[in-house]
């Protein structure tokens, strides 16, 4: 076996990561608590039936902070190459701070 | 030959640097104040991709940080993001680029 | 009067210059395509975008399908009997822009950053709703229109 193969599998099992989109929302002067929330798919062949997975991504934010508001979210939209064609990852990741009570501080 | 040069010559003037806008948002404005109250703050973060290969996108988080760290007492607003590429010699960079209201 | 001859010759004359009205006018019709890339829809409050004002910001750059032009310049090349090396000199350069691509590449990448400044001309008590970017490619062939678009609507009320 040629030595170079398990680092050349390595290198393209690494997972190349590359941003489609961003956004962020207003942020807030209150930031000492960060909330965080992932929604991932893994795609086979590229082949992608529905994006519900992205539907729990607010209540997982929301969970984080009860009785608050998130503000300040930055939302990237990522996709990722674990392998061309046949191994590939989309990733939406949402972080925001925790505004505790019921204002817009 | 000598008009293949010239057409190649022609045709890498005009080609020059490259670059690519994929998105460019607009946040939402929360104020009490007019728009002339508030201070513009700006921040820019760049990635450096080679081949393709890239682990990560914290870049974004780089700027964003930034951003936030330039209004560190007041709220920002108004935020607009810029994602473009900018192409190169097998490679390129990725540039994120915000600015936004503090007040 | 008109023989049977000449009437003919008249109808067909009428036909030939219909059909390149036709064609001229499917050659435009076809020509301009417009493409949505993105779009993104902000928060809303209803008091400002039913009754506050509209506005549009709209800014664009050229747009140049490089591939295309490097491979025209090929083919043009080649006519010369010089295709191969063309080919090749168009591949090279094709190296040199190299990288994801929304629409067709243009040469400034700075054409949208007064979107912030036109809003603010736009709207200035700040008091702004229901916006919704955009960024959208308008084709005309081997060139395009790379087009950040911002609606928005605007309360004069502070």
């Amino acid at each position: 076996m040629n030595p170079k193969m398990p680092l050349l599998l390595a290198a393209l099992l690494m997972g190349c990561t590359h941003l489609h989109s961003v956004s962020t929302t207003s942020v807030p002067v209150q930031r000492d608590k960060k909330v965080e929330a992932e929604a991932y798919r893994f795609m086979f062949m590229m082949m992608n039936f529905d994006n519900n997975y992205i539907d729990g991504l607010t209540r997982d934010l929301a969970k984080q902070c009860p009785g608050g508001q998130v503000q300040g979210i930055l939302t990237k939209h990522e996709g990722i190459i674990y392998f061309p064609l046949f191994a590939h990852g989309v990733r939406v990741r949402a972080s925001g701070y925790c505004v505790s009570g019921g204002g817009t501080p | 030959m000598r008009r293949a040069w010239l057409l190649a010559t022609a045709v890498a003037m005009i080609s020059g640097c490259t670059h690519s806008v994929h998105v460019n948002h607009t946040s939402d404005y929360r104020m009490t104040q007019p728009i002339s109250a508030h201070r513009l703050v700006t921040a820019k973060a760049e990635q450096r991709i080679v081949l393709g290969f890239s682990g990560n996108t914290d870049y974004v988080d780089q700027a964003f940080s930034e951003l936030q760290s330039k209004c560190p007492d007041g709220r920002l607003s108004g935020i607009q993001t810029r994602y473009s590429t900018s192409h190169g010699f097998m490679s390129w960079t990725n540039v994120i680029l915000m600015k936004g209201y503090c007040g | 009067m008109m023989t049977c001859r000449t009437a003919s010759k008249e109808r067909n004359r009428r036909m030939v210059s219909m059909s390149k009205i036709f064609s001229l006018v499917l050659l435009l019709g076809g020509t301009g395509c417009v493409a949505m890339h993105h779009a993104q829809v902000g928060e809303i409050d209803s008091k400002t975008v039913l009754e506050g004002e509209r506005f549009e910001i709209k800014l664009s750059a050229v747009g140049v399908d490089t591939e295309e032009v490097l491979d025209g310049a090929a083919d043009v090349a080649g006519l010369a009997g010089k295709s191969e090396e063309a080919q090749s000199i168009a591949d090279i350069i094709k190296l040199f822009q190299m990288g994801p691509r929304t629409g067709y590449p243009t040469f400034k990448d700075h054409y949208s950053d007064e979107v912030i400044d036109k809003l603010r001309a736009a709207c200035p008590s700040g008091s702004v709703s229901g916006l919704v970017s955009i960024r959208e490619s308008a084709d005309y062939g081997m060139v395009s229109g790379e087009i950040v678009k911002l609606i928005g609507y605007c309360s004069r009320e502070p």
